[in-house]
């Protein structure tokens, strides 16, 4: 009890201290890839650090414009799974019937490996067209001078990859939502009862907030699960984003631009993910993440 | 019932008067070895004989190392300095008999994949597997009935730990340590989570067992009044680090009923007891 | 009879569990078979009364006649497909529950290793699809279909090994004290407690397992294009034909979800002291 006073400090130096095995592991990931691209000593089987450099670099404005597409996606469609599945898992908590009632197709969506879904969602936007909410002009237009605003144009849109990342990222949120819901103590529907607290109060006061630590894990994984999601139609969905851009490396056997794009993507998936995971803390009660 | 333990501690007979756990200046401090905690004392110069034969309760406030002291002399903590022995033989040596010494856990460790009997009879696989135990299984499986008997699990043998009460496990949890019949019973709070009436009765039929088994135990509890009525003799632990302050002989008539708990003597001893505790 | 009736209460299963009269029970397989009907019935009548075009919003009899027309092309890719997903599968779980023994008994290395494994499992895997493929390639052309079969070792093994991990190191003080007091050696804690105990979160991880290896696999097929479910599904984009797209979807599903209920009802019978949830735990 008496080191709470000097607090700041020591989180502080708790917070260096847990990422030293981070640290570690990264530098040995660097070390490991070195030594082994020494040993097999061949670019067109395992690509030297240098090699994936200067292909990166060759590339890099096509890079820095797919990742900020790519990226766009990502959230868009994270943020339409966690909206989502929030919404429709509260009703579907709530109503008993409804609950029973979707419970086989939960199932089975739950079950069917969801990349075969992929081509049902881009097919639909190609016959309907996207949804662009709004288009911005990308980073990469004050990045390099050789890119145009036209080039860089973003566009944040519900269409056939953001969708179908939602819907990858849909269903831990849902089921976690419904799960932590039903599973309020007993002697808080007591009290409840007591109280006579109506159903909306019971959800605003109780059962959200048990929840809570359900949903914030659950958004976690739906991080990793949009990513996978977006990246995924963009494999198929040929010409969008940095998904087909590794495609494209791999179609021209560059494996130096293969790596590099493919250690961005994990650097970016690290990234998003560490902010969620912040912003999560920061804006849930203690002890909910 | 025989009354040759009725009065133990009292019967100063030169035979019996060898020690068969002791405690030579025993110190725990956790957490040394790691630079990360902050390093605490858990246990300081613990010098504590126990009697062949002799029921000894240790009682002290709630982290004062109790619990550790305990699990030294079962052999899963090890000591900072002193050494624990049992028998003589220093229980951390490759020369300790781990068939002498029975645990009774303060939660029930029932296995929820057994029976009651197959829980019972777990101690008795990894010791003979290990060769601390000899005796073949026909001979324990029978000694298994016998044990579900004496605490009175008869047919919920076949059961398994989720169909039983808390108090039911709690007994099965103390046939696993009877099984292979060691001579010294060590028992970490066995009845704290338990509710009165089960305590109450599980006191006695512990008492019943003692006596009929001649075992010696080491029973730590926070219960002040279990440990009067229990006991031959109460040892007082201080708040951490853990110190001997004091001992209690506990000259209560045996054998001991219910009817015990309402003597002066009683009384007495119990109000002595919280004394010491004011003055902690 | 209590530590029963809280077990019951606090189930995994997301109905609340399960409230063990027979009567509420058949109600609940009536409401899941009705919400399966009104679904295909509304369906229906949405495309046939706002008159859609069935080439790009077909209804469930649609479905059905795309269904007959791919089931050859279907029965012919489907082998392929499966024989990755379900041979990767077995794989990584033998790897995975093998692999985790080991950490598990030498806990020095599970300490190093486990930044690897976390950091593994964090990222998309699934980004390396084509690097797998570009390898297995540079090994032999003829044999890039293997390629499917590594992706769902690799897209599977880690949350598998996860699951696997967290099982065997499910064990609580007082067990654990119970076995350092009878010495039980490694083997012995593995044999008489471990493998019981992790049984539920191996069970939890094969159940996602299966689905990742298939996952694997039918995106190493969108890629390399190699005959499969995965290639058969990519091309109807091309084709514009949601139809045959959403019959490829059911059949596959029915698979999946088939073989997730025949884990899940393993799993019932072998881990009898407690409940199981068929989607694992969330």
């Amino acid at each position: 009890m008496a080191t709470a006073s000097n607090r700041p400090f020591a989180k502080a130096r708790q917070w260096i201290r847990r990422q030293i095995p981070t640290v570690l592991a990264g530098a040995l990931f660097v070390v490991a890839w070195a030594v082994i691209a020494r040993l097999i000593n061949n670019n067109r089987i395992f690509a030297s650090i240098s090699y994936t450099i200067s292909g990166v670099m060759e590339h890099s404005t096509d890079i820095s414009i797919k990742l900020t597409e790519t990226f766009t996606s990502v959230i868009v469609a994270f943020v339409l799974a966690v909206l989502l599945g929030i919404g429709l898992g509260l009703i579907v908590a709530e109503i008993s019937t409804i609950r029973q009632m979707a419970l086989p197709v939960v199932i089975f969506a739950y079950a069917v490996p969801h990349p075969i879904l992929a081509p049902m969602f881009i097919i639909w936007f190609i016959i309907g067209g996207d949804i662009t909410i709004f288009t911005f002009t990308g980073p990469s237009a004050y990045l390099f001078d050789s890119v145009t605003a036209a080039q860089a144009e973003t566009a944040i849109a519900i269409n056939g990859v953001t969708t179908f990342g939602a819907w990858v990222g849909f269903f831990p949120v849902f089921i976690s939502t419904i799960t932590g819901m039903n599973s309020l103590e007993e002697r808080f529907e007591h009290f409840g009862t007591l109280l006579g607290a109506s159903r909306w109060q019971m959800v605003k006061h109780f059962r959200f907030w048990r929840a809570l630590p359900n949903i914030t894990s659950s958004i976690k994984a739906t991080v990793q699960l949009s990513i996978v999601g977006v990246i995924v139609a963009e494999f198929i969905a040929s010409s969008s984003g940095i998904g087909y851009e590794i495609v494209l490396a791999w179609k021209t056997n560059a494996l130096g631009y293969m790596f590099g794009v493919i250690l961005i993507i994990m650097i970016g998936a690290y990234l998003f993910y560490q902010i969620v995971v912040w912003t999560l803390k920061v804006l849930t009660p203690p002890g909910s993440v | 019932m025989s009354n040759q333990t009725t009065g133990s501690s009292q019967g100063t007979n030169a035979a019996s008067r060898e020690s068969l756990i002791s405690f030579n200046s025993v110190d725990k401090i956790y957490g040394r070895d790691s630079a990360a905690e902050e390093s605490v004392a858990a246990l300081e110069d613990v010098n504590l004989d126990i009697e062949r034969g002799e029921f000894v309760s240790v009682v002290g406030p709630s982290g004062c190392g109790k619990s550790t002291l305990l699990h030294m002399a079962a052999g899963i903590l090890e000591s900072t300095n002193g050494t624990v022995e049992i028998n003589g033989i220093a229980v951390q040596s490759d020369e300790h008999q781990r068939n002498e010494v029975g645990l009774v856990f303060q939660h029930p460790v029932a296995l929820e994949w057994r029976t009651v009997r197959k829980n019972l009879l777990l101690p008795v696989q990894i010791l003979k597997e290990n060769g601390e135990i000899e005796g073949d299984m026909d001979h324990y499986r029978e000694r298994a009935d016998d044990l579900i008997s004496l605490v009175g699990l008869e047919g919920f043998e076949s059961s398994y730990p989720n169909e039983l009460s808390g108090g039911m496990q709690q007994r099965v949890t103390l046939t696993q340590a009877l099984i292979y019949n060691p001579s010294v019973l060590l028992m970490d709070e066995p009845f704290g989570s338990l509710d009165a009436m089960t305590k109450g009765e599980l006191n006695l039929e512990l008492l019943r067992i003692w006596n009929e088994t001649e075992k010696t135990i080491l029973f730590i509890t926070h219960d002040l009044d279990e440990a009067v009525f229990l006991s031959d003799r109460v040892v007082v632990l201080s708040p951490r680090p853990g110190q001997i302050v004091d001992e209690i002989e506990i000259d209560l008539e045996r054998p001991r009923s219910e009817d015990t708990r309402g003597t002066e003597r009683f009384v007495e001893l119990a109000t002595e007891l919280r004394q010491h505790f004011k003055r902690l | 009879m209590t530590a029963r009736d809280s077990r019951t209460l606090g189930s995994r299963v997301p109905g609340g569990g399960r409230i063990s009269i027979e009567n509420s029970r058949l109600t609940r397989w009536a409401l899941s078979g009705l919400g399966v009907i009104l679904l295909l019935v509304f369906w229906q009548a949405v495309a046939t009364l706002l008159g859609l075009d069935p080439q790009y919003f077909p209804s469930p009899i649609d479905v059905m006649d795309a269904l007959q027309r791919t089931w050859p092309t279907l029965t012919d890719a489907l082998p392929h497909t499966l024989a990755a997903a379900v041979v990767g599968y077995l794989i990584a779980l033998v790897l995975s529950i093998f692999t985790a023994m080991v950490l598990v008994a030498n806990e020095r290395l599970l300490n190093a290793l486990m930044p690897f494994i976390i950091g593994v499992n964090t990222v998309p895997r699934i980004a390396l699809t084509p690097l797998v493929i570009y390898w297995v390639g540079f090994i032999s052309l003829s044999a890039t279909f293997l390629a499917n079969y590594v992706m769902a070792v690799w897209v599977a093994f880690f949350p598998m090994l996860i699951a696997a991990l967290d099982g065997f190191k499910n064990i609580d003080e007082a067990t654990e004290n119970m076995l350092a007091m009878y010495g039980a050696t490694t083997w012995q804690e593995f044999k008489f407690v471990r493998l019981r105990k992790g049984l539920p979160f191996i069970f939890d991880g094969m159940k996602s397992g299966f689905i990742l290896a298939m996952i694997g696999t039918v995106v190493g097929e969108f890629v390399s294009g190699t005959f499969g479910i995965g290639s058969m599904a990519s091309s109807v984009i091309g084709q514009i034909a949601i139809g045959r797209a959403i019959a490829i979807v059911l059949v596959l599903g029915f698979i999946s979800s088939g073989v997730v209920f025949l884990i899940y009802q393993i799993e019932s019978q072998l881990i009898f002291w407690q409940e199981s949830s068929i989607m694992g735990e969330e």
